[in-house]
């Protein structure tokens, strides 16, 4: 179909709105982030004046952004690694095993799925707290606090589940006949075979615990062990610090998960057209 | 050494039973080939005898060894499957050689094996190449390969062809005669295709809801069907089985046709007077004429069917239907009115009852 | 090898779900049945808990701080859900299409979906800053409007965490329903264009019917997020000012950590849990009703 003139530059403009709507506020702290004049509160800039560095290496040096930057780019690998893990072991018991019991494991852990994690914040902290059975220490205060509880994730579960599921049966007995034991066939022959959906789950799982807020707020009360999400807030009442400065945090933060948003843009894509599609 | 050997063989699923009582015996180089409709226990039958499906009762050996309760890769088989099953993420060359890696047979063999075997299959160029970048001929090949390679003692080939197209089909039929031919591997083959059964086969299973109906070489199954199941089931066009009624006339027994006609049978057969019989006529053995005919069962064409190498004449006589089929080309006519001469000596008789054969004593 | 012998094949399964059944358990359905029991408990420090029955539930009921953080709740799950679906079934049909410059805008205007609350509340800060400076309240001063108060007045705030809640749901519902779009049968549009239908009348009688699975999953998800909300309103305005903004999950939150009411907060989180498992419940038999016409 041919666009008359008037057409396409509605079309034009519309775009152009919802670019200013939903990425503008992002360029707005870029542009201020690398601005040298100090901003008032609240104030953006549209465009750096006499651009400088210099509130990102603050940030970095004296504010120690570093160290937050690390925590949260630390659990968020391990916990999404582990997480994926675990839920594709137990994706492959669901889908390519018929045993007595799988139907109760499977509601239990989708009843989990509709359980908002907040609801279980309290019960959570008392047992962070507590001792582990066997280990006869608390978790409370370190990393496997905040990593530990989001490696069960029902989402990641279901959905290699599904996926596991959609493999020919034939594949698995010729791995079979061709000699592969229960964890060949896992590693060698179903894992690669939905390599798309382990990209969707860990990328799904990558921005869940990224997100995680109250998580960190209650199984961590060292400031050393801060997630970045958890020291925004504290930072912005520091009335010290200058507003490009932790503008310029701001900026750090929101880096990672674009990055990863790009680089696995397909999968999560393809995750969220399954549920479109599906229903 | 590669012989199979199933006894009192019973599985059930739930409280189905899907395989009753088998036994059969597959001697060393055999080519046996399960054949029956879908649901006649077919496939669990071989993938019993993989391994891959545990038997409720009953034993399987392989070299007279008992390996009921052994795992696929401990009974020194390979299969080829329907879907071909090729692993997508692997090349042709890793497909073929997994099973000798996870043996822990050392890089070197492997490659030369894998060589070897490709070249015999015609595949070297394609060794590099992922199974998507295949043709479905390309594929099958590729997994007959993989079952090559590991010069097993016995294939198992489950349904292989039909994914193929028709021409495909004939080629790569050859092909596995030819590979069979050459190795000399005992091979269990299970299609539903009854020419794929006729001309690969040195032993046909005849199986229906779990059971043997019948086994043995292709060509006495053909001739000699023990009910109307096997009968049926071989031979395309499918044989005529016309209800009819034996009249006794001083011990020669013959059938009378719903049409009034009366076809001798031929002196010998285990029958009595008035018995409800099926009158079995394979379409190759009834003979036509035009016009009508004293001896013969008058009809008229329906239909011609004109292959250029065969015709096959369907005709409706009076309450039943008889089709014919020759080689050589005659100017027949849906419309016409013939007269169909079944060749008496290659009548079968079946209770019509029972669909059991009644045969000829072999003395009179 | 062990794992042949049939008397220990049924062990496989449960070896493969053993680590996940362990986090699952002890980071999941311990605490659930924890806070469950918690809510029959007055919750003490020193010495033993005291058993209270159905006393928590009971004050759920006559709470007013709680019934008000409902109420702002439901104003937020409702004006989120029909805001947020119809904003973004509007921009799926302006951004629907595989030509290189829409992908661009698409992925573009994504941003916001995949940045973390935390952030996203920063720059609302920011954005509705109540002073003059604020980047809105310039953009009002053009139209000689004064400075608004927004997340510091009462009157406003509320709405303004809506629409941030909008302003993160929207591409993310999005991509569902171009989904949802690219999903359609193309033949339809081509058998309506035959029978002579406007474009409006494809969108209705081809385009919106297609789209059912698409509107089920974004309303779902609006519903689910709207009722559990906590961090976007944590992270923006804390429950204030004057509680014009507490709902349900930053009382609860306040109620167990701030005046370490443990028992009472389990009591209602555990009425949230169960309300959230009905609305679910609910969604599934109306979804398979209309699957089934």
């Amino acid at each position: 179909m041919k666009m008359t003139i008037p057409q396409r530059i509605a079309r034009g403009l519309v775009y152009a709105l919802l670019l200013i709507v939903f990425c503008g506020p992002f360029w707005g702290i870029v542009a201020t982030a690398f601005t040298k004049n100090t901003v008032q509160p609240g104030q953006l800039v549209l465009w750096p004046s006499n651009p400088t560095f210099d509130h990102f290496i603050y940030a970095w040096t004296e504010v120690k952004i570093w160290i937050y930057l690390f925590n949260s780019l630390f659990v968020v690998a391990i916990a999404t690694v582990l997480q994926t893990l675990v839920s594709a072991l137990a994706a492959y018991a669901l889908a390519r095993k018929k045993f007595r019991g799988a139907a109760i494991v499977s509601l239990a852990i989708i009843s989990t799925m509709m359980l908002p994690d907040e609801v279980i914040a309290i019960p959570l902290y008392l047992i962070l707290h507590a001792e582990l059975p066997l280990l006869h220490t608390s978790i409370y205060n370190t990393y496997a606090a905040m990593i530990l509880p989001v490696v069960g994730w029902a989402f990641s579960v279901f959905l290699l589940t599904e996926f596991m599921k959609a493999i020919p049966r034939d594949l698995e007995d010729a791995a079979r006949v061709d000699g592969a034991n229960e964890l060949q066939i896992f590693w060698r022959v179903v894992l690669p075979l939905v390599r798309p959906a382990l990209g969707t789950a860990t990328i799904f799982g990558f921005l869940m615990i990224w997100d995680q807020y109250l998580l960190p707020l209650i199984a961590v009360d060292d400031r050393n062990l801060y997630t970045i999400p958890v020291v925004l807030r504290s930072l912005r009442v520091d009335e010290v610090l200058q507003q490009n400065i932790f503008i310029a945090v701001t900026v750090i933060a929101t880096v990672p998960c674009i990055v990863v948003y790009l680089l696995l843009q397909k999968q999560f894509n393809r995750g969220l057209m399954s549920g479109a599609v599906k229903g | 050494m590669g012989s199979v050997s199933l006894h009192n063989i019973n599985k059930s699923f739930k409280a189905v039973d899907v395989i009753h009582d088998v036994a059969l015996e597959i001697e060393d180089g055999e080519f046996c080939v399960l054949i029956g409709p879908s649901g006649s226990g077919k496939s669990t039958l071989l993938r019993i005898i993989a391994g891959l499906e545990e038997v409720t009762t009953g034993t399987v050996s392989i070299n007279g060894k008992d390996v009921t309760e052994l795992p696929p890769k401990q009974r020194d088989i390979a299969m080829v499957f329907q879907t071909y099953a090729l692993y997508p993420q692997m090349t042709v060359a890793e497909n073929m050689g997994f099973a000798l890696k996870l043996a822990g047979m050392p890089k070197a063999q492997i490659a030369e094996k894998v060589r070897q075997t490709a070249r015999m299959l015609e595949l070297e160029p394609l060794l590099e190449r992922l199974p998507k970048a295949l043709s479905g001929g390309q594929r099958q090949r590729v997994s007959m390969g993989r079952a090559i390679v590991r010069d097993p003692s016995v294939f198992l080939f489950d349904e292989p062809l039909s994914n193929l197209d028709a021409k495909l089909r004939v080629q790569v039929r050859g092909e596995i005669a030819d590979l069979h031919r050459r190795l000399g591997t005992t091979s269990i083959y299970v299609t539903h295709d009854q020419v794929e059964a006729m001309t690969l086969g040195q032993k046909i299973v005849v199986l229906r809801d779990g059971r043997v109906e019948q086994a043995g070489p292709p060509l006495t199954l053909y001739n000699d069907p023990i009910n109307t199941f096997v009968a049926s089931f071989l031979g395309t066009p499918s044989i005529n089985l016309i209800e009819a009624c034996v009249e006794m006339r001083g011990g020669e027994a013959a059938a009378r046709l719903p049409d009034g006609a009366l076809l001798p049978l031929g002196s010998g057969h285990d029958c009595r007077e008035g018995q409800a019989i099926l009158y079995g006529i394979r379409p190759e053995h009834v003979g036509i004429v035009a016009g009508g005919q004293e001896g013969g069962i008058t009809a008229t064409i329906h239909a011609v069917e004109n292959t250029g190498s065969d015709m096959v004449i369907l005709s409706d006589a009076q309450g039943f239907r008889v089709s014919a089929a020759f080689k050589e080309q005659r100017p027949l006519e849906p419309g016409q009115t013939v007269t169909l001469i079944p060749d008496h000596s290659k009548v079968r008789v079946f209770d019509a009852g029972s669909g059991k054969r009644i045969r000829r004593h072999e003395n009179s | 090898m062990w794992f042949h012998s049939k008397r220990l094949r049924w062990t496989i399964p449960w070896l493969f779900l053993a680590p996940a059944l362990i986090v699952f358990t002890w980071f999941k359905f311990v605490p659930i049945i924890r806070g469950l029991v918690m809510s029959f408990y007055k919750v003490r420090f020193s010495g033993s808990d005291q058993w209270v029955g159905l006393a928590n539930f009971e004050r759920a009921f006559s709470d007013s701080a709680l019934h008000a953080a409902t109420l702002n709740t439901l104003i937020y799950v409702v004006s989120t859900t029909i805001a947020g679906g119809v904003l973004s079934f509007a921009v799926a049909m302006a951004l629907e299409g595989q030509a290189r410059h829409i992908r661009i805008i698409r992925t573009a205007i994504f941003i916001p979906a995949v940045t973390s609350i935390a952030v996203l509340a920063e720059i609302w800060r920011i954005l509705f800053y109540p002073g003059a400076t604020g980047v809105v309240n310039q953009m009002l001063g053009v139209f000689a409007i004064a400075p608004q108060g927004f997340m510091s007045d009462p009157d406003q705030a509320l709405f303004i965490v809506i629409l941030l809640q909008i302003w993160k749901n929207v591409p993310y519902n999005m991509v569902i329903f171009i989904a949802g779009l690219a999903s359609i049968n193309r033949e339809l549009y081509d058998a309506a264009s035959v029978d002579g239908a406007s474009a409006l009348r494809k969108l209705w009688h081809v385009t919106i019917p297609g789209l059912v699975p698409a509107f089920s999953v974004v309303i779902m998800l609006s519903l689910i997020r709207g009722f559990r909300v906590f961090t976007e309103v944590y992270t923006t305005t804390g429950g204030g000012p004057a509680d014009a903004t507490e709902v349900i999950m930053t009382n609860i939150f306040k109620t167990g950590f701030e005046r370490f009411d443990y028992g009472y907060a389990a009591a209602v989180s555990f009425l949230l849990f169960a309300f959230t498992v009905c609305l679910t419940i609910v969604h599934v038999t109306v979804k398979n009703r209309i699957d089934r016409t």
